[in-house]
């Protein structure tokens, strides 16, 4: 998964920008992160077209970014979480962490 | 400054006119009286395109009402349209552009099942959000759970949010929902996205509201009945919702109301009657303490102690709200100001509040990504 650096103040941000927004330098770089941790869940039985009927969404956080992602596993708070950018979106799941 | 002079609804719910039909409806009343005075129709609708196929619905209206050669355009601001559609004819009246704004807010929304509704709504998403299957609704799931953590808040206080807004819906002939509803029918309903359960969510609505925008000088001669919009004002917040720091406060929410109590030099305990913006049962908690009326963390607290209900210290959301009202979302902000309307000028029948003089109501776009708040008070 990506997210934003600005190189000039440090500050890092999950959504593309033209200008870094606190010092807004266009000096921005893309970072890529695999693994984060939950910081809350809910789960949601009114989905969105076209995702699937059911899941739990999770708020997460890696490297002082927060983001959000989709899983079918039973995540919890505190969870070390692997991230997957695909094709269905933001999935994270418990799989392949030690 | 300006006034209304004139408010007239469809009753929210399922209904069966297309999205021109439905739009000019209320306004068809208010046109047979003040044809000749109308020299702007603002146009509060979000979605035309997604539900009804439909562009440039502000200039299909306008020909639907034979006001064909009167300037007119659409204010899209998605959950925000409304308030965002008054602070647009409140600029054209207080610019001397036009004198009486015909303001018409609309949406027509029934047409789709709710995931594809659901999926519509979320457009208004970063893509970077959008994309892990997130909904509107769950991020106030998101914000109940951190709230009611946070606060020590009880359960049931949210859920008693709902049960207030039903007993006032029940009350509005406008509403969606006329049925009250009981803490245990809430508490037992559909976990929608937890833990909110849907009778704590809005449900999905049609419905038009029109009104009449005048200036101070020639809203004598148009109604007896009006009320001045004593300050109008607006603030955004990031629409990237994992930016925010807190997700228990709404930035847009405090900012655009801290002005326009400024600008209408009043406070928030002056105000007698308020209409917020409850999506979700926890927005008119969060809403009701980033507008003023309570302490950050107390909000939840006013409910249970009933200070909220029609009779209480400050009723909210006597129209029933989003939540029992419906929210056709280019019609909310429109309803909103309509309902204080009512209320300063003693028409809001059996959900009066008695001797109402100064109203607030408070519309925001998206997940709070902005707010219009605005003051109103009987002339």
């Amino acid at each position: 998964m990506n997210y934003h650096s600005c190189e000039d103040c440090g500050e890092k941000f999950l959504v593309d920008r033209a200008f870094c927004p606190r010092c807004h330098s266009e000096r921005i770089q893309k970072r890529q992160i695999e693994t984060g941790r939950v910081i809350s869940v809910v789960h949601l039985v009114a989905t969105p077209e076209p995702y699937p009927d059911q899941y739990s969404l999770v708020l997460a956080e890696a490297e002082g970014v927060k983001f959000f992602c989709r899983s079918t596993d039973k995540v919890a708070r505190g969870d070390p979480v692997k991230l997957s950018d695909t094709d269905d979106g933001l999935i994270c799941s418990l799989q392949g962490i030690s | 400054m300006a006034q209304i002079v004139a408010a007239e609804f469809t009753r929210f719910g399922k209904r069966n006119e297309d999205i021109v039909e439905l739009s000019a409806l209320p306004a068809i009343p208010i046109v047979r009286k003040h044809r000749d005075a109308i020299d702007f129709v603002v146009v509060s609708n979000s979605y035309s395109g997604e539900y009804a196929d439909v562009s440039g619905l502000n200039n299909l209206i306008t020909t639907r009402l034979s006001l064909d050669n009167v300037p007119s355009l659409r204010v899209d601001n998605t959950s925000g349209s409304g308030g965002s559609a008054i602070l647009t004819a409140l600029a054209l009246v207080e610019s001397g552009i036009a004198r009486n704004v015909l303001v018409i807010g609309t949406e027509k929304m029934t047409s789709g099942n709710t995931k594809r509704s659901t999926r519509i709504i979320a457009s208004l998403l970063n893509n970077e959000e959008r994309k892990a299957g997130l909904s509107l609704p769950s991020l106030a799931a998101f914000m109940a759970q951190q709230y009611l953590e946070k606060f020590k808040a009880k359960r049931e206080s949210l859920a008693l949010v709902a049960v207030k807004n039903h007993a006032n819906g029940s009350l509005n002939p406008y509403a969606h929902f006329q049925k009250p509803t009981t803490l245990e029918e809430v508490m037992a309903s559909k976990v929608i996205a937890d833990p909110l359960r849907i009778f704590e969510y809005c449900p999905v609505s049609d419905g038009a509201v029109a009104m009449i925008l005048s200036s101070d000088e020639t809203a004598p001669s148009i109604s007896e009945d009006r009320i001045r919009i004593k300050s109008s004002a607006m603030a955004s917040s990031s629409s990237s919702i994992s930016f925010r720091k807190d997700l228990t406060e709404i930035e847009c929410v405090k900012q655009a109301s801290r002005e326009a109590f400024r600008r209408a030099g009043v406070s928030p305990s002056d105000v007698d009657v308020a209409e917020l913006h409850d999506m979700a049962t926890i927005l008119e908690i969060v809403e009701s303490e980033d507008a003023g009326f309570f302490k950050k963390g107390e909000g939840w607290k006013a409910i249970i102690d009933g200070e909220t209900d029609i009779g209480g210290k400050l009723p909210i959301n006597t129209s029933g709200g989003l939540n029992s009202k419906g929210h056709p979302i280019g019609a909310t902000g429109i309803a909103q100001a309509g309902e204080i309307y009512l209320q300063l000028t003693g028409r809001a029948e059996k959900r009066q509040v008695k001797g109402a003089s100064i109203g607030f109501a408070l519309n925001m776009s998206g997940f709070g990504n902005s707010a219009t708040a605005s003051v109103f008070e009987v002339v």
